[in-house]
């Protein structure tokens, strides 16, 4: 999903930068807020922007397929710290990323943090809570969060690569390249992310109640 | 709806995991090379325009094992740093 510079319309990465700009001041001033406000959302930040950088950049090798790609990271941290705040991480980390490992883009920061801090953060987000209010344990609503926030992010990816590329490729092409090894990976991802809330409710249950996650036991 | 969900649920793990351990050509001709990169490699192909290189060249000797290594260093350092402070045993002690 990291679209590379000059693959894009200019129109459309000005476009991309503008909805995502909105997101991530709003996540900034959220941080701010629940910083002052929860004295655990600054190392809870610290441990998912350094893991959102590590993940999204990590290529896993698939055995079967013989490709490799990255999981996104953001429906993990937008379940834990708040899809607004998990927009500014992916931004920071999707900014470094281009910078230094030429992993996407400068000028489609904009469009990559909109697939994978936008989408992927909130679709992850908003199915963690309705798997919830279905009665779903954390670990299983945190896994299907996972995985369709992770395959959306690509979906999404496709979307944008097809509607504002350079060439007006169909929809299916970047699909067909993208979610055969996504697919799988997404299951991965989902597995991390309901692991890591059922760790987390396991080891600290405090931390998913301070941060509205989850209710406390009675 | 709670069975229904944790059914599909199931189908859903068992077709990533046939998907996982089955040979799908998506074109790869590298060993490992990266979904991103096959975008890119088809965006060459067909409009010519190749994927920019990165505004420091980390290509140039052992430059871009420095940076993995130091990349890696630092978030391997700030994960285990927070993972103490949330979940090692001095933080159940504090907080209690």
């Amino acid at each position: 999903m990291h679209i590379q510079d000059g693959f894009m319309i200019g129109k459309w990465a000005v476009g991309w930068y503008g909805v995502s700009a909105v997101f991530a001041a709003k996540g900034i001033y959220e941080i701010k807020k629940r910083s002052r406000e929860n004295q655990m959302f600054k190392p809870l930040l610290g441990l998912f922007s350094a893991a959102v950088f590590f993940i999204s950049i990590l290529p896993v090798p698939l055995p079967g397929l013989g490709t490799s790609s990255h999981a996104a990271g953001t429906p993990m941290a937008a379940i834990l710290a708040g899809p607004f705040a998990a927009t500014v991480l992916s931004m920071i980390a999707l900014l470094l990323q281009a910078a230094l490992f030429a992993h996407g883009g400068i000028t489609t920061l904009g469009a990559n943090t909109f697939s994978m801090g936008v989408v992927g953060s909130f679709l992850g987000y908003g199915l963690f809570k309705l798997g919830r209010k279905l009665g779903l344990s954390l670990g299983v609503a945190a896994c299907i969060a996972g995985i369709f926030g992770d395959l959306a992010v690509y979906v999404t990816s496709s979307f944008q690569l097809a509607y504002g590329g350079i060439h007006k490729l169909s929809v299916l092409t970047f699909l067909g390249v993208y979610m055969p090894t996504q697919l799988p990976l997404s299951l991965v991802e989902g597995l991390v992310t309901g692991g890591m809330v059922t760790y987390i409710a396991r080891v600290r249950p405090d931390i998913l109640v301070n941060l509205g996650i989850d209710k406390a036991q009675k | 709806m709670k069975s229904w969900v944790n059914s599909w649920g199931k189908i859903i793990v068992l077709v990533v995991l046939v998907l996982l351990f089955t040979p799908i050509s998506v074109s790869a001709d590298e060993k490992w090379l990266g979904t991103d990169d096959l975008v890119d490699k088809k965006m060459n192909e067909i409009t010519g325009v190749s994927a920019k290189e990165p505004l420091i060249d980390i290509s140039q000797g052992n430059l871009g094992l420095f940076l993995f290594t130091i990349g890696g260093f630092t978030a391997g350092t700030m994960v285990g740093y927070q993972w103490r402070v949330m979940f090692g045993e001095s933080a159940g002690k504090k907080n209690d």
